[in-house]
């Protein structure tokens, strides 16, 4: 298994590597010193500016640069919008990112899943069809309107008819004071929850769909037929059976969505005002703090390439007929 | 849905095939046949062409449905409900403060007779009076608007003083009649002040339709129609701006997913059926393109394109004033959807009897792939199209939101955008509109998607994409 895992890093590194490439040069396609300095910025300025920020180096220098200090882990360079490092940028932005996509992914995962099993245990029936009217019905609104709903109704409605603030209208504070464990999570739902359950409604159409799909390709399979020819209940077959087998594209599903929901939040994290990842890329896309920018890219594609291998793994680890090679 | 069995009496495709019969035509191919049997399809179908005629009724220069200037000039007052709905008392009285103000302005021009003649509002405009009759007209809305202020602001402190007393009638156990007595006079008192609001209101608001009459005839049908939806934040006809976004939709639409799919077609096409380093090769590419979230793409090179200063040269417009920053963010994205699955069909069907066959006849390379590989991928095509162009729809609207979406013209993401403070202020029309609009277009391409995937793929099962 460790070679499979090393082939595949090995693999998986030229893929980077081009994403990185990618990203810095499409970054330096315009001249982010002279639009940081405005127009009537004197060569001198920004000559010194450039040297400032190191882009009088040839590209290959900094490219180079770049990865050898990712590879060494080593985020001190010096961000070019704040009086900070990289680093003091963007790792203070993983707790809040994570507060909003864990439970969210958690939380749809769960929610699609039973509804995704009640949708195909009654296949063909008035229930499956209603559910799944609703999911793509559900699907044809923008994610935007769901947000500013969400807002209208779970922060500013819900306070005027329980006469208390529920959920905040946008904000965040540090939740994770562990002496207090109940302050905690009160503070976490205050700030968190609402845009939580908005991501979980978000995605509940797409995703019901889709373990729908898997659960009903499963039970049209033989060992299904099997099973209940040898008379397995109904719930046997269900959890034993079915939803075991299942587990493989639901997996994939989880994993692949793993990278993509840190910033798939990047809308809530804008509109709710959380100091998130998504947020803090954004901000340093507009502002063109590249060191920055670069920085959550190539992180977010580690990550995405880590837990694509991971994936693999757990395959073998959940199906005993999967061989890792 | 309906082939039951027994219920059709023809015989089924594979039976005519062997009988020398092969289906010839469009509509007897099995999927096809299977398509248009499936009526909600049929019906998306339907609302599709009616989006792409409106659409380019918009934007043909002969036609010019909706040109851009009536979707953004002002046609009233700031948010007026849809529908004709009668809006509260409060809202009444801003908008008869609007049209009042308006003239106002006017009157007070350095030049009022050419202010006066250019004080219109689409095809409401101001009486034919000289300026010194307005302004006599005018002092006496002003007087009758203050008057209207006045009651009621009494209305609302005797409203105040009503609500303080029922809480105080709720305090005590046993109130006394004297308090009682105190409490039926105050709502009698209230009621009086509301009449007088109700009746001040009315006659403010004659006094407002006398000034600026409202259009008869083809004109009144005219302004009715801007003002169905209602207007927005900048009084603009909310209906025209969301009509017009279709054009913008459908512009979009088009143009991101026939160059996503042509791009991924040839590409997918290529490295499943040519093999080899070109299969390598393309297969990289989009594994670096999808290893990032799919967003992130999207701002970056909406944002960098944005900021390219470079004229167009047919449109003799800045870069960031066209749409080509969103063309660019979702090409650069979408083309790897199409690639993937037309990779892996073209790998299937190489193995493929038929293939094999023209080769040993004597097929060149490109004259198998474009003849007998591309052909057979074509329902694949169609699919991917559909999905694109949803997801470029609603790309819109999150490219909008943070700014780096359509410049300089409405589209249904700029209205979402838009109406946030208004719906946080309780006013729900231009979110609705657009939000409407919107999705019965979705919802059609995600019928005929489900429908196509249904009809031409036979192990499929709905919303496994």
């Amino acid at each position: 298994m460790w070679s499979y895992v090393v082939r595949r890093v090995l693999y998986n590194v030229p893929i980077f590597l081009v994403i990185v490439l990618i990203l810095m040069a499409l970054l330096r396609i315009n001249d982010p010193v002279a639009a940081r300095l405005g127009k009537v910025a004197s060569t001198e300025a920004i000559a010194a500016e450039r040297e400032r920020m190191g882009l009088n180096r040839p590209f290959i220098n900094q490219y180079a640069e770049f990865l050898w200090d990712f590879a060494r882990m080593d985020f001190s360079e010096r961000s070019w919008d704040q009086a900070q490092t990289v680093g003091q940028v963007v790792f203070p932005s993983v707790v809040p990112s994570l507060s909003i996509t864990v439970p969210a992914l958690a939380l749809s995962a769960c929610v699609s899943i039973v509804i995704g099993l009640i949708a195909a245990a009654n296949r063909g029936k008035f229930i499956d069809r209603a559910l799944m009217l609703g999911a793509v019905l559900g699907m044809c609104v923008s994610y935007l309107v769901y947000i500013i709903l969400g807002q209208k109704f779970g922060a500013f409605w819900l306070s005027e008819r329980l006469g208390t603030r529920v959920f905040a209208v946008q904000g965040y504070e540090d939740w994770t004071t562990w002496s207090q464990p109940l302050n905690a999570v009160r503070t976490w739902a205050h700030y968190c929850l609402l845009p939580v359950l908005i991501s979980v409604v978000v995605t509940m159409g797409y995703d019901t769909r889709f373990y729908r799909a898997v659960i009903v390709e499963q039970a049209t399979s033989d060992y299904v037929r099997t099973a209940r020819a040898k008379g397995c209940g109904e719930r046997r077959v269900m959890f034993k059976h079915l939803l075991r087998n299942a587990m493989i594209p639901i997996i994939t599903r989880i994993m692949i969505t793993l990278p993509f929901v840190v910033v798939g939040s990047l809308l809530l994290e804008i509109f709710f005002g959380i100091p998130g990842m998504g947020r803090t890329l954004y901000n340093s896309i507009i502002n063109r703090d590249f060191p920055v920018t670069q920085a959550i890219v190539a992180l977010l594609a580690a990550i995405f390439i880590a837990s694509n291998i991971l994936t693999d793994v757990l395959y073998a680890v959940v199906d005993p007929r999967v061989r890792l090679s | 849905m309906s082939d039951r069995p027994g219920q059709n009496a023809q015989p089924t495709d594979l039976l005519t095939a062997r009988a020398g019969q092969r289906p010839s035509g469009f509509f007897e191919q099995p999927g096809v046949r299977k398509f248009v049997r499936n009526r909600p399809a049929v019906g998306a179908l339907t609302v599709i062409a009616v989006f792409l005629l409106l659409a380019l009724l918009i934007s043909m220069p002969g036609v010019n449905l909706v040109p851009l200037e009536r979707a953004t000039e002002r046609v009233g007052p700031d948010v007026v409900p849809g529908f004709f709905v009668r809006a509260s008392d409060e809202k009444r009285a801003a908008f008869a403060a609007f049209w009042v103000r308006e003239l106002d302005k006017a009157l007070r021009a350095s030049d009022p007779e050419r202010a006066l003649a250019a004080l219109a509002f689409a095809e409401r405009r101001i009486v034919p009076l000289g300026p010194d009759v307005l302004r006599d007209r005018l002092a006496e809305a002003q007087a009758m608007l203050d008057g209207l202020d006045e009651a009621m602001g009494d209305a609302e402190d005797a409203r105040f003083d009503l609500e303080d007393l029922a809480e105080e009638l709720a305090g005590e156990d046993e109130p006394s009649d004297a308090l009682r007595e105190h409490e039926r006079e105050l709502r009698e008192e209230l009621a009086g002040m509301e009449r007088v609001v109700r009746e001040r209101l009315v006659a403010l608001e004659d006094a407002i339709e006398s000034l600026y009459p409202t259009p008869r005839g083809r004109e009144g049908f005219a302004y009715r129609v801007r003002l169905l939806a209602g207007t927005d934040g900048q009084g603009r006809s909310l209906l025209l701006r969301a009509v017009y976004s279709i054009k913008v939709a459908v512009q979009i639409g088009v143009v991101t997913a026939l160059l996503s799919v042509f791009v991924g077609t040839l590409l997918g096409a290529a490295a499943g059926y040519i093999g080899g380093p070109v299969d390598h090769a393309v297969v990289w590419l989009y594994s670096t393109i999808s290893s990032i979230p799919y967003i992130v793409w999207l701002v970056v090179v909406a944002f960098v394109v944005r900021e390219i200063n470079w004229t167009v040269p047919i449109l003799d417009k800045q870069l960031n004033q066209t749409l080509f920053p969103v063309y660019a963010a979702f090409v650069m994205n979408f083309w790897v959807g199409p690639c993937r699955v037309i990779r892996g069909e073209a790998l299937k069907i190489r193995g493929l009897d038929y293939v094999q066959a023209a080769t040993a006849v004597g097929c060149g390379r490109w004259r198998v792939l474009l003849r007998h590989v591309l052909p057979n991928t074509t329902y694949l095509v169609f699919i991917n199209f559909s999905l694109l162009f949803v997801g470029a729809i609603k790309g819109e609207v999150i490219l909008s939101f943070l700014g780096l979406g359509v410049q300089g013209q409405p589209s249904w993401g700029i209205m979402i955008r838009d109406s946030q403070p208004e719906v946080v202020v309780g006013f729900f029309w231009q979110l609705g509109i657009a939000t409407a609009f919107m999705f019965v277009l979705v919802l059609a391409f995600n019928i005929v998607s489900d429908a196509l995937q249904d009809a031409f793929d036979p192990k499929h099962v709905a919303g496994e994409a």
